[in-house]
């Protein structure tokens, strides 16, 4: 049992460290930001406390080490550096390889928990050596935040007194430590403020009301205006309590205007008899129209807060294994299947009663199966933040520097998609890295900022999410392109070739430009694999390049692996179903026609030579073929290409089902569906198939 | 022909200790001007003093029947505060921005 658990905390702790990663890549951004330092401690502290929870007794010392030096921080005695960032990710890094050993630390593993340690201890005490004495924490801010309460709206009403430049305090400040207890509206009263050759510019005229919504209490909200209350006017009331209230209307204006004793109870009885907007009509009676606003913010602000606390105890989740959920979506999928059988089997039985509820069925098993595949979306944006790190670490180990920015990050994919893309993401982004950023120094020369910038981004477009890899370094060299093909046999030394053509030899199998074997890239691994991999999602990946500005990937991905639109086809007596995602258009082919080209497989497709593929002989099927025959035109990378079949059955969409281990490596086809009678239809993988044919013809 | 339009341009800190001096060339700028322009771009920090010289300096030339306007980008210190006192509808970062962020200013 307690391995069960133990397995659990391992997924828990997995998720925690890699919170801690983005808050220390955030804080290294933001070094003074202390909701982040607070964001770093927390992740350390949780990981410290379910670790001794759960045994892992050297996890949770190495990580109460660490959290001695970041309280540190948090207490403003230990400055954020770049070391101290470096030090807590590497420390990061090892809890992770002591979580995965199920013995507990090794001797080399404790050494280094051991190094780690020493060296955060040797930053404060440098640290403390270098300052002659700690500052005091200032008043409000710095304060750990105490154990959280339950969250509550307080009205604040504060007006400064007007010499309170005098004693040094910034009314903007305090406001600013009132913003960092939560949610907060302030409403300004400008009312007082004269014209500029009336104003004594040393007095403060302006006042306002707050509303802030917070879990930290009465007393935080008054600590704030702690050292100006004696002289300013500061009343912090409570005035909603989302958490109870919930269900409760709130306040009306009239409600609000006499609890505040701005309007008289009976002007507000007076308006309501009379059917009057209360506002306009308490501000044609001399009420200040300020206060007014002020009441109809205060409203706004309770309705916000109210509805954020609600989604966010609606956002509350649930964790399942991603084995439940694969098994769900096949039996989904068995589902799927059985109903359309079923409805054959109606719609030949010809009974309206059955008819009926099957069409109702139908629907069920429709939005079944949409909610079943939403459930498997996940946000690109996980995967994203992992390449911060990456991009972080390798420019050091490059000497370049570059930063990630990410745009998209919430567009949701297939799980399956998300996991399968990181490998030739990481691929794409080490070769911008290595290949595409200058160093600084020529960056420098070439009169660009020094730090490079790889911009990563997704976005929806139909049934496809598309990933876009930027980099602002030196672009790709046509000329260089075409000679180092020409030298390794990639083309002829007579082909001529577009620069847009050029660029697309990077993805030929074996071609790397680098000129040197660096850790980073040359690996063996060339964009080839980067565009088999994408390939085999059933996506397609674009170059294009500017010399001197930069180059972009351009990577199209099915939104989902595991149902696919497709056209279904009949040879002989089989079925496939072909990708519609990569069809073009179908045509017809005579056997006329086919008789005139005397087996060259080429066809006049307006204009263009289309070169097409016999299925019947590549699946050998046997029989008659009709007398006109159908093409089916599919774009493989920048080609057209056609497929011959005895027939296009319609639009299917279908359920993907693994094929067996035994047929998984078969070329062209990639997975196979169940069809409404019962029988068995293979997907052609038309990418594929093309690759082969086309190689095969050469 | 007599010039129309001025702009003033205060460097570094807009700040209480240096308000009174910013408001006086302002002044004198509305005597001598129709239409006066506040270039906010070389202002690094604020506090409530520029918030009362904005919305003087407004007050002023409605008064006057004159004409005064926010130019130039905007530090983001400088929204940030603004628009954490409640002072702008929308985050503004140019001063023609701002003058449409600001409440009570258009």
């Amino acid at each position: 049992m307690i391995d069960k658990f133990r397995d659990n905390f391992r997924e828990e702790a997995a998720e925690l460290l890699n919170n801690l990663e983005e808050a220390l890549l955030r804080l290294e951004d933001h070094p003074q930001d202390p909701d982040e330092i607070s964001s770093v401690f927390r992740a350390m502290h949780t990981i410290k406390g379910s670790a001794s929870m759960f045994g892992f007794q050297d996890v949770s010392e190495f990580a109460h080490s660490v959290e001695t030096v970041l309280d540190e921080v948090r207490v403003e005695r230990l400055s954020v550096t770049p070391e101290l960032i470096n030090l807590t990710l590497a420390a990061r890094d090892h809890i992770r390889d002591l979580l995965a050993s199920d013995e507990g630390a090794d001797a080399e593993q404790a050494a280094r928990s051991r190094e780690l340690v020493e060296q955060l201890y040797e930053l404060r005490t440098a640290e403390e050596a270098g300052t002659k004495e700690t500052s005091e924490p200032t008043a409000a801010g710095a304060q750990p935040a105490s154990a959280a309460g339950h969250y509550a709206t307080f009205r604040v009403q504060f007006e400064p007194h007007p010499d309170i430049y005098l004693n040094g305090t910034n009314p903007l400040q305090l406001i600013a430590e009132l913003h960092e207890l939560g949610d907060c509206t302030l409403i300004p009263y400008l009312d007082r403020v004269p014209r500029l050759s009336e104003l004594d510019p040393e007095r403060c005229l302006i006042r306002f009301d707050a509303f802030v919504t917070t879990r930290e209490g009465l007393n935080a909200v008054r600590d704030v205006f702690m050292f100006v209350e004696g002289d300013s006017k500061v009343v912090v009331e409570e005035i909603d309590d989302p958490e109870t209230l919930q269900e409760e209307p709130y306040k009306r204006l009239g409600e609000i205007l006499a609890e505040r004793g701005v309007a008289k109870p009976e002007d507000i009885e007076a308006a309501v008899r009379n059917q009057r907007r209360i506002g306009e009509m308490l501000v044609d009676g001399g009420v200040d129209p300020n206060y007014v606003k002020a009441a109809v913010e205060e409203q706004e602000h309770v309705r916000r807060s109210r509805q954020k606390l609600q989604s966010e105890m609606q956002a509350q989740s649930i964790r399942v294994s991603s084995e439940k959920l694969d098994d769900l979506v096949d039996l989904v999928g068995e589902l799927v299947t059985l109903q359309a059988r079923l409805a054959q089997t109606a719609a030949r039985i010809g009974n309206t009663e059955l008819t009926s509820v099957v069409e109702s069925f139908e629907r069920v098993t429709d939005d079944l199966r949409d909610n079943t595949m939403s459930v498997r979306m996940l946000p690109i944006g996980t995967t994203f933040s992992k390449f911060k790190r990456l991009v972080r670490d390798l420019s050091s180990e490059l000497g370049k520097r570059a930063e990630i920015e990410t745009y998209g990050g919430e567009t949701e994919l297939d799980k399956t998609v998300i996991e399968r893309l990181n490998d030739p993401l990481v691929h794409i982004i080490r070769n911008s890295l290595d290949h595409g950023i200058e160093s600084p120094e020529e960056r420098a020369r070439l009169g660009k900022p020094a730090a490079g910038v790889i911009q990563l981004s997704a976005e929806h477009s139909g049934a496809h999410v598309i990933i876009t890899v930027k980099d602002d370094g030196a672009g790709l060299n046509a000329e260089r392109l075409r000679r180092v093909a020409v030298e390794r046999g990639v083309i002829g030394a007579n082909d001529e070739l577009s620069d847009h053509e050029c660029f697309n030899l990077i993805f030929a199998p074996g071609f790397s430009t680098a000129e040197s074997v660096s850790s980073v890239s040359g690996r063996g691994v060339g964009m080839d694999v980067v565009r088999r991999e994408i390939e085999a999602l059933g996506g397609s990946v674009a170059i294009d390049s500017t010399p001197g500005s930069g180059s972009t990937l351009r990577l199209a991905i099915p939104l989902t692996l595991a149902i696919i639109d497709g056209l279904l086809v009949r040879l002989g007596d089989n079925k496939f179903v072909v990708p519609l995602s990569a069809v073009e258009e179908c045509i017809e082919l005579p056997r006329a026609e086919r008789e005139e080209k005397n087996g060259k497989r080429m066809l006049n497709n307006r204009g263009e030579v289309l070169p097409y593929v016999e299925l019947r002989e590549i699946f050998a099927v046997s029989g008659e073929r009709p007398n006109i025959e159908q093409i089916v035109v599919v774009h493989s990378q920048d080609d057209l290409i056609g497929f011959v079949v005895d027939e296009v059955i319609g639009h299917y969409q279908t359920v993907i089902k693994n094929l067996g281990r035994l047929y998984r490596e078969t070329d062209g086809v990639s997975g196979a569906t169940i069809l409404g009678d019962g029988s068995v239809a293979l997907i052609l993988d038309t990418q594929r198939l093309a690759t082969v044919t086309i190689a095969e013809k050469n | 022909m007599a010039e129309t339009v001025t702009v003033l341009t205060p460097r570094g800190d807009a700040t209480v200790g240096r308000i009174a001096e910013i408001r006086e060339s302002l002044l004198q700028a509305f005597d001598r001007y129709p239409k006066v322009i506040l270039n906010l771009s070389r202002i690094e920090r604020i506090d409530m003093a520029f918030v009362h010289l904005l919305y003087a300096a407004k007050r002023e030339a409605e008064a006057r029947g004159q004409v005064f306007r926010l130019n130039g980008p905007v530090a983001d210190e400088v929204a940030e505060l603004l628009q954490r006192g409640g002072f702008c509808k929308q985050p503004a970062s140019t001063g023609q921005e701002l003058e449409e962020a600001l409440v009570e200013f258009s």
